[in-house]
């Protein structure tokens, strides 16, 4: 045998083993669902942390509805927030990032964004009409067209620019998208703590990200700490933000609107497939 | 192969590569400096290499789109011996960050410091060979070489371009 008509073999081999266990998989369980599956499967075995895969707890969904219900209640805030990225080297090392973020948000038509992290800094101003990006280290700023809500601003941003923000989901949220939308697993982990404030602890999984949140607790259920761990990274690179709001802010016309600084230059801006 | 004589023929190569992918021409220096890779453990670094964490639940997140993971096409090219070209990981999250170790989003990847000999139009560097002047308005000029800033997601980057006039 060559070495091609092993790899023929060796590949069939795979094939039929595969199809053994997709078979014997159906007529096990039948047309249930996948996390069923993997539910009853371990339930004999082991007890309760096992079992809570692929359960839902519907209290957390509850929680993430009321979250995204007062959010819709303020269509202006203003959010500050600490943040913690990794990233993979090409080693599989991670490196974290120390950031800060600023959202000035009059919702459905304006922002206000400022990105800090490491040594780089960059806002983002859009007044409904158009969206400014600058970099007070060079002084270059570049502005595009953009469509009349924030919602199809970032999602322009992000397909055509490829520009995209921490923690866009608030956009959508408050938007009345559904947080629980993609859920896999949900539940309740306990009172916790930030930042001085009571809240409430939750974890989820979805596909590719498994995420934490905690809540206030009271009556402005807002998000205070976010963590979301990237699942299919073998190196798991995590995502964590510290949320600090302020749901009564003083905004001026001048917030929405960009006034380049004396050495400011506009520049291109490259598109997608340009 | 001389630079001169093939130059014509990889910018029309690279015309049709760079309608979705920009080719990227690290300096050796600036690929042995990054790991060979790209970026790797080096702020300079070129673009690619970091994987970045998801910074969003259901959008954009980093480790969920990746657009371009192909390898520029521009690996024969035999200037400057940039045999350590870039893979492309356009992993889309955190594009606001910018600097070496973000990733671009835009199905572009970048070099570190661009090198006047390997100078392709339409190549982009995160920044510019020493002591290379402005020239007429919004554009820099060195080595024969144009350049123009543009930004490419969040990052600065600074693109050859054909005499602007």
């Amino acid at each position: 045998m060559n070495a091609a008509q092993w790899a023929r073999a060796a590949g069939l081999g795979v094939c039929v083993a595969a199809l053994l266990v997709a078979s014997g998989a159906l007529a096990t369980t039948a047309a249930a669902p996948a996390n069923t599956t993997v539910k009853a499967a371990t339930a004999k075995t082991t007890a309760k942390p096992a079992a809570r895969k692929g359960v839902v707890e519907p209290g957390s969904v509850q929680a993430l509805h009321a979250m995204s219900a007062y959010l819709r209640t303020i269509p202006t805030f203003s959010v500050k927030m600490d943040t913690e990225r990794d990233e993979v080297d090409d080693y599989g090392q991670l490196l974290t990032f120390t950031g800060g973020t600023t959202y000035r948000v009059k919702s459905p038509d304006g922002f206000n964004m400022e990105f800090a992290e490491g040594d780089k800094v960059r806002s983002y101003i859009y007044d409904g009409k158009s969206v400014t990006m600058f970099d007070p280290a060079t002084g270059y700023y570049t502005v595009f067209k953009a469509p009349g809500t924030i919602r199809q601003t970032l999602d322009l941003a992000a397909e055509k620019y490829g520009l995209t923000v921490p923690l866009d989901d608030l956009f959508h949220w408050d938007q009345g998208e559904d947080p629980a939308k993609a859920l896999i697993s949900g539940h309740y982990v306990g009172p916790a703590r930030v930042n001085g404030q009571d809240a409430e602890h939750y974890a989820f999984r979805q596909k590719s990200v498994d995420w934490q949140i905690w809540i206030a607790k009271g009556d402005k259920p807002l998000p205070l700490r976010v963590v979301i761990v990237g699942a299919t990274d073998p190196a798991r690179p995590q995502f964590e933000a510290n949320l600090v709001w302020d749901t009564a802010p003083q905004f001026t016309a001048e917030t929405f609107v960009f006034t380049p600084p004396a050495n400011a230059k506009m520049i291109p801006i490259r598109s997608e497939g340009q | 192969m001389t630079n001169r004589s093939t130059r014509p023929v990889l910018a029309s190569l690279l015309a049709g590569a760079l309608a979705t992918t920009v080719a990227i021409v690290p300096t050796t220096s600036d690929a042995a400096r990054a790991g060979g890779g790209g970026a790797a453990a080096n702020r300079g670094g070129g673009g690619g290499g970091g994987r970045s964490a998801p910074t969003s639940i259901n959008h954009g997140g980093g480790s969920t789109v990746n657009r371009n993971t192909n390898v520029n096409k521009n690996t024969n090219v035999n200037v400057n011996r940039n045999t350590n070209v870039n893979v492309n990981n356009n992993y889309h999250g955190g594009g606001y960050y910018g600097g070496g170790y973000h990733p671009v989003a835009t199905g572009v990847a970048i070099g570190a410091t661009a090198a006047v000999t390997a100078a392709v139009i339409g190549s982009a560097y995160r920044s510019l060979p020493p002591s290379c002047p402005p020239y007429g308005s919004g554009y820099y000029y060195c080595g024969g070489v144009y350049y123009q800033p543009q930004y490419s997601g969040s990052s600065v980057t600074y693109v050859v371009v054909n005499n602007p006039g």
